[in-house]
Formats: structure tokens, sequence, C-alpha cells
């Protein structure tokens, strides 16, 4: 299997004797939909813009699609990265949401007769097809958000970094962004996500999940493994979904129900 | 100190091709020590409609009344000042509204200025009169309160991670004590941990009769939290009620476009399933396993 991501003893401190990461290494396979979890101050955003060169590590090696991160790779790498932002204003760069998701486009050279109709496309697909005049910096929270992720899905990158790209859309919004994610990797089964997340329910979706802390990986495994780890995630300011939360608060209390299904626990509980 | 919006509309960029109306004909009390949440769509009006508390923002017509202050338009302002006596008009300085009435930013980074987090949390307090001594001690519990370690003072705001940043944010207005709280997505970008203990200390500064209003999207807060829930759509209320009841009709439910916490819905299959619990006493995953065990030692 190809590799998207391959990080090998990466070293970075923003300021001397204080480092983010000492020795992290890590993998993501061609395709994969991984997610990041890890407190606040844990090194996630740090690692993205490592990964896109925005900081350059103080040694270790990166590789994205095989190519070693250096100065010389860096346009080739990002030309094929997109990432939304934590803060979308950092994203934003076109005076209007239209010239804003078009910008990425006349960057990978589309024709322009076809510009309107992949803009209308990606707009509406997360529900801002009404807003295509307005000013990105003059909407709310929420368009904010919707508005980045249109503009990097437009840019058909073969991997995507979502630093908590949908944290102030309502569960329903975020489920929608999930879906229109889930449908371009049924078109393009090569399309990488590495999504970065504080929201537990969210993170169960993805295919691996790698947890954090303080810069070090504490777990590396398939959502439903790590999330029996209740009490060493609790310890480094983590929680598990609520179903995990039900099984084993009904266990403490004598009650065994041997399911993670929703229905399944209602019909055992209610036999 | 109660609020009182009445007739309000707020349009941003009037008279300009990008007019958009943001709120319409808003009127709505909100009395003196409740935990309000907003919630509602993305783009429905909520940040717009809590700026105007502390007169961030001024309505276009109508007005919002904070313990007897007015925040009007200027033209609308004149206009009642006028009516009023001298003794009457001192009491209407805004300055004074923004002593008493704290708001925390969507995006924590608007509010952040100062070179480093102690001087950025310690501001408000200097502000607002206290001596430098004063406001660094304030500021340093306040910090504490939000869980920023003391090997961030020194750092720069802008050099913190974003849950780092929404926690200065906070710790920089509760400083000031003020009587009214005003949170606009407090909990996103914070961990696990760090949204519950946050959540914990607004609760806290409510019992000790803050009043607390908070835009979020979290129905769990909501659930555990609130005394009442305000629900918007395109710029309207569209139902004030309490928390129990907005999660108790399933009709309102699928109108209002709200999803209901984990727990609630759970309890509600549960109950369809044939047990007998109180759904009105679930408020969390903890009380929903009470619950159950309540139920199955009644059945045995
Ligand atoms: N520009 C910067 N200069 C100096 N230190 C920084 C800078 N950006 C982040 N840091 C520090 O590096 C550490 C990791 O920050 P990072 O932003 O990667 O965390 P994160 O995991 O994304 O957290 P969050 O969940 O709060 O967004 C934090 O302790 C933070 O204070
Ligand atoms: N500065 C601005 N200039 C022009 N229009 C604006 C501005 N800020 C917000 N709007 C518009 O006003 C409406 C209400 O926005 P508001 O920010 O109050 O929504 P919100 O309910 O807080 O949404 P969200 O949950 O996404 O934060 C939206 O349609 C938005 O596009
Ligand atoms: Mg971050
Ligand atoms: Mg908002």
């Amino acid at each position: 299997m190809e590799k998207a991501i391959e990080i090998t003893s990466l070293e970075f401190e923003y300021e001397k004797d204080s480092k983010v990461f000492s020795d992290l290494s890590l993998s993501i396979q061609k395709g994969e939909y991984v997610t990041l979890l890890g407190h606040n101050g844990s090194g996630k955003s740090t690692l993205a813009r490592l990964i896109i060169g925005l900081l350059e590590a103080k040694s270790g090696k990166i590789e994205v699609f095989g190519k070693e991160l250096n100065e010389e790779n860096i346009y080739a790498i990002r030309s094929n990265v997109g990432i939304i932002f934590q803060n979308p204003d950092n994203q934003f760069i076109g005076s209007t949401v239209a010239d804003d998701i078009a910008f990425g486009l006349e960057n990978h050279q589309v024709p322009h007769d076809e510009m309107d109709s992949i803009i209308k496309k990606y707009a509406s697909l997360v529900g801002m097809e009404d807003f295509l005049d307005k000013e990105p910096t003059s909407l709310s929270g929420g368009q904010k958000q919707r508005v980045a992720i249109a503009g990097v899905l437009a840019m058909h990158p073969s991997l995507i970094i979502m630093d908590e790209s949908t944290s102030m859309l309502d569960p329903r919004g975020k489920k929608e962004i999930r879906d229109v994610v889930k449908k371009l990797r049924n078109e393009n089964k090569d399309l990488t996500i590495l999504s970065i997340t504080h929201d537990v329910e969210e993170a169960f979706d993805s295919d691996r999940i790698i947890v954090i802390s303080n810069g070090k990986i504490m777990f590396n495994d398939v959502p439903n493994k790590i999330f029996e780890h209740e009490k060493e995630l609790l310890n480094i300011k983590l929680d598990i979904p609520f179903v995990y939360k039900l099984r084993n608060g009904l266990k403490t209390k004598g009650i065994d129900i041997d399911s993670l299904d929703e229905k399944e626990m209602v019909r055992l509980l209610c036999q | 100190m109660p609020i009182k919006f009445s007739h309000l509309n707020y349009v941003y960029s009037k008279d300009t091709p990008l007019e958009t109306a943001a709120l319409h004909d808003i009127n709505l009390d909100i009395i003196d020590g409740s935990f309000v949440c907003l919630v509602g769509h993305t783009g429905s009006g909520k940040s717009t409609l809590i700026q105007h508390i502390n007169a961030l923002l001024t309505p276009t017509s109508g007005s919002v009344d904070v313990n007897g202050i007015k925040v009007m338009n200027k033209k609308d302002k004149k206009g009642f000042l006028k009516s009023l006596s001298k003794e009457e008009r001192k009491h209407q300085n805004i300055k004074e509204i923004r002593k008493n009435v704290g708001l925390v930013f969507q995006f924590p980074e608007y509010q952040l200025f100062e070179e480093t987090v102690l001087k950025d949390v310690s501001f408000g307090p200097k502000n607002f009169g206290f001596s430098d001594e004063e406001a660094i001690k304030k500021a340093k519990e306040s910090l504490k309160l939000v869980g920023i370690d003391e090997s961030l003072y020194d750092k720069s705001p802008f050099e913190l991670s974003g849950g780092q940043r929404r926690r200065v944010a906070i710790a920089g207005i509760i400083s000031l004590n003020p009587d009214i709280l005003i949170l606009d997505e407090p909990t996103a970008g914070l961990d696990p941990q760090g949204s519950n203990e946050m959540m914990e200390l607004f609760n806290i500064l409510y019992k000790n009769g803050t009043t607390i209003i908070m835009v979020t999207h979290d129905m769990d807060i909501v659930i555990k939290y609130a005394t009442d829930v305000i629900v918007l759509k395109k710029g309207d209320i569209i139902l004030e009620c309490k928390p129990h009841s907005l999660f108790l009709n399933d009709e309102i439910l699928k109108e209002l476009c709200v999803e209901e916490p984990k727990p609630i819905s759970f309890a509600k299959d549960l109950i369809k399933n044939g047990m007998k619990i109180s759904l009105e006493n679930v408020k969390d995953t903890d009380t929903l396993i009470e619950e159950i065990c309540k139920a199955r030692v009644k059945y045995e």
C-alpha cells in the first residue's frame, strides 16, 4: 500500500528547550480516514502545519505521497494537500465567497467555463449556494467554516487535513459535512483524510484514531479498540462515546449489556 | 440586571448591495439569575442578538433595555434622552453596561491583543479601576480557574493553541466579575475535560447569581445546565421554553431541526419499549443510568 503520510522521528520546538515533539513517528495509508485526538495544546495543529511545510522540523523526516518535504518539493506537495485551518478567517483570500472558492481552482488550471458550475456545486454541497456574492469575512461563524470547507474540497486535493473544521456546526451540520466527505471518498478511493477534532462521536466514524498527549502517541488503533481504554483516555482529558459510557456505567451497577449497538442495548435492557 | 428586547431589528450593511437582515422584531425578556441557552442553525442570528446586550451592535430599530439603560441607535437614543429628566439621563451611560456585561466572542482571537497572556487578562480589571497589583491577582485567579498553566503567562496569546486561546479569552472576561456573562460557543475547541470543567465553572457563577446567556450547538449542555432555551431561525425567535419541554416534544424537535441529546433519545427508546423511567430526571449519561437502575429494581 502506498503511504499518504510518513513521519519518522520528528522533532520540533517553537522555542528553545520546550519541545512539542521529541520523537514522533506515524504513517497514514493512501485512502485512509484518520482522526487525531488529543487535549488542548497536545500538538495537533502543530503537526498539521508541519505536514504542509508551514513549520520546519528540527530533525526527522516527513514524506507526503512518497515525496520528502523539503524546499524543492514543498510546492508540489502543497498542490496535492488541502488544509482547513482551525480559524477559517486565516483561510480566506477572495473578496466574495465565489472568488474564494474559485481561487483554489485558478491555481489548478481549471478552464474558465467550467468554473461557475464547480463553484456552485461545492457551495451547494456545504449549503452556501445563496451566499456566493457575500464577503467571506462578514459571515456567521458556521457559515465561514462551511465556505472554508467548500474552498478546499473544490481543489480536489488527494489529502485533506481538517483542523476542527466543523467545531461551530450543530450535530446535524457536522453530519452533513461528514456525509459529503464520505461521498467524495466513495468517488475517489484514494482520497486521504486527516481529521482533528474533540468530538468523539465524530471520531468514531473514522478508520483509525491516533491519540496524542503532550506530543507523544498514546494510542493508534481502530475506534472500537481505542474507546475500550476509558480510564486512560479520561486521564489525558479525553472522553469516550455515549454508548461506551453507558455500557461501562451500567456494568459498574451490575448490569451487563454485551453490545454497543443502541437498538440492541435497548432490546437487552427491556427484556 | 434584567434584559428586555423590544421590537429589535438588525440589518447588516444597510442600504448597500450586501444588505443582510439578521434579526426581525425580537421581543425577549431575560430575568435575573437565569441560565439561558440560545440555539439555532448556522446563520440564524445568535451572535448578532447577543452582541446587542453589551452594545457592540446597536439596533437598526427597536431597543434593548439592560437594567434600565437603553441600547438604541444614535438617532433613537437622542430622541429617547430628550424625553428624560437631567437626573434620569445620568443613568443612561453605555459604559455602565460594559462594566457589568461580559461577552466572550465566538472566535476568541478577536478579543486578545496584549503582548502576554497575563497582561491580556489583567487588562480588563485595570481598565475598570483596579490597581496593577489587584488586577494581576485577579488575572492569575481567573487563569487558574480556566486551566491555564503558569508556564503560559508570559507567552503571546497568538502563540497559543486554539483551545488555550479560548481559555484565556474566557479568563479575561470572568476576571471582571460581570453580573451578566454572555458566551458565544464557549466550549468549541475545548478538549472534553476542558469543556466539562468550563461548564462547571459557569454553573458555579450561575449559582452565585450571575446571569448566563450562552450560544451553543451542544444539546447535552442545554439539557444539563439551561433554565431556559431560546430557538432562533432565520432571524426570528421561534420558540422559548424550558429545556425538557423542548426535548419532550418530538414534533417540535423535528420542525426545529434540533438534535436531541443522546441520553434523552436513548431514554425515549427505552420508554417506547416498555421501560418505566421518568424522562424529566434524565440530564446526562449518569442520570440515565440511575433511572435504568431504578426501573429495573421496580421491575424485579
Ligand atoms: N506560534 C507558536 N509559538 C509558540 N508556541 C506555540 C505556537 N503555537 C502553538 N504553540 C504551543 O505549542 C503547543 C501545541 O500547540 P498546538 O496548537 O499544536 O496544540 P493543539 O493540539 O492544536 O491544541 P488545541 O486543541 O487547543 O487546538 C501548545 O502548548 C502551544 O502553546
Ligand atoms: N459582519 C457582517 N456583515 C454582514 N452580514 C453578516 C455579518 N455578520 C453576520 N452576518 C449575517 O447575518 C446573519 C446572522 O449571522 P450570525 O453571526 O448572527 O449567525 P449565528 O446564528 O451566530 O450563526 P453561527 O451558528 O454560524 O455562528 C447571517 O446570515 C450572516 O451571514
Ligand atoms: Mg489546534
Ligand atoms: Mg455565531
